[in-house]
């Protein structure tokens, strides 16, 4: 069955779901976002903003995990100069004058819970 | 999904439910960070500012008891990264920052603890911190590429005068630590760190892969 109600309870009820997940209006994915687990990939969620700092973490234990940080330019491939990496918290000032999406990445070799820390 | 050189770029948007969950909860109990504790919790932002040097900093880091480098005023940049940053997330205080040295690309480099971390920061505007134990074994450290090769630096206890940095087969570096302080630049990939300790204990802490240098903004 495919009736126009049944597809608009499932719209309501999609909309129902989305407002419990992100709160009512459009979610704000900064200044923390990643932190999820991951393992020698970058992590981001896509967003331009023009970030004056970006910063990666991993604090979940007394672990030393090696993490970095870096921007990439809006839409692009092209990496912002000064990524950077150190064991479980790195971060970078930026002139903010560019849009960018900010990501993070660790390389343990273990999946891991890593946090990105992103400022506009 | 990405892919970007070693890395696998996964965009992970249902993380940011998570997020704001996460940050949801950093509120919470944020009254109970700025309250001050012996060790700050990053993910517990915002964290009071360390108002003096803890004991087991000073015990280790002659830097950090003025026996070492030099009261600090630190450049604008470097201000900004603790302001936006390393002080809401470790409690790192601009205050107690000690000058230790300038590095091999020039830039200025301060050592400032923070609320059971230490950090090492430079005058570019770059930062790294890990807590004070992890410091001590040698895992204060981090890099950065540049078109030449890469950059290391990294904090090393009292006792430590020269650090080796070592790379895929015979290669190796030696430099000479300062107020705590070494850094090296290098045209190998470097696989490690080894130091001798005060202990006669020879330390090798991993290097991990670094990014790439970036590129000149896109045109148009």
């Amino acid at each position: 069955m495919d009736s126009i109600a049944h597809r608009a309870a499932v719209t309501a009820a999609s909309a129902l779901l989305a407002t419990l997940a992100f709160g009512a209006g459009p979610a704000p994915a900064f200044p923390t976002y990643c932190d999820v687990n991951i393992n020698t990939s970058w992590c981001g969620n896509g967003e331009n903003h023009a970030f004056v700092s970006n910063q990666a973490s991993y604090t979940t234990d007394s672990t030393n995990v090696w993490v970095c940080q870096r921007l990439l330019y809006a839409d692009t491939q092209t990496v912002v100069p000064n990524s950077n990496c150190n064991y479980n918290l790195t971060s970078q000032t930026y002139s903010g004058f560019f849009q960018s999406e900010a990501e993070v990445a660790q390389t343990s070799g273990v999946s891991r819970v890593i946090r990105g820390y992103a400022t506009t | 999904m990405r892919r970007h050189g070693i890395f696998t770029t996964r965009r992970a948007r249902s993380a940011i439910a998570i997020s704001l969950c996460a940050t949801a909860a950093g509120s919470a109990v944020a009254a109970a960070q700025l309250a001050g504790s012996d060790t700050a919790d990053p993910e517990q932002r915002p964290n009071a500012e360390l108002t003096a040097i803890q004991t087991a900093q000073s015990e280790d880091f002659a830097v950090l008891r003025g026996d070492a480098g030099s009261a600090a005023t630190l450049s604008p940049a470097a201000t900004a990264l603790l302001s936006r940053v390393l002080t809401g997330d470790v409690g790192a205080s601009a205050a107690l920052a000690r000058y230790a040295r300038t590095g091999v690309d020039g830039e200025a480099r301060y050592v400032v603890p923070g609320r059971g971390w230490i950090c090492l920061v430079s005058d570019a505007g770059r930062g790294g911190c890990n807590r004070t134990a992890a410091v001590v074994e040698g895992y204060g450290m981090g890099a950065y590429r540049t078109g030449a090769g890469t950059v290391l630096e990294g904090v090393v206890p009292d006792g430590v005068s020269a650090v080796e940095v070592v790379g895929d087969g015979a290669a190796s570096a030696q430099v000479s630590v300062q107020a705590n302080v070494w850094t090296a630049s290098v045209t190998f990939t470097p696989t490690a760190v080894r130091w001798i300790g005060a202990d006669a204990v020879v330390h090798e802490v991993p290097v991990g892969p670094v990014p790439a240098p970036g590129g000149p903004p896109p045109s148009g």
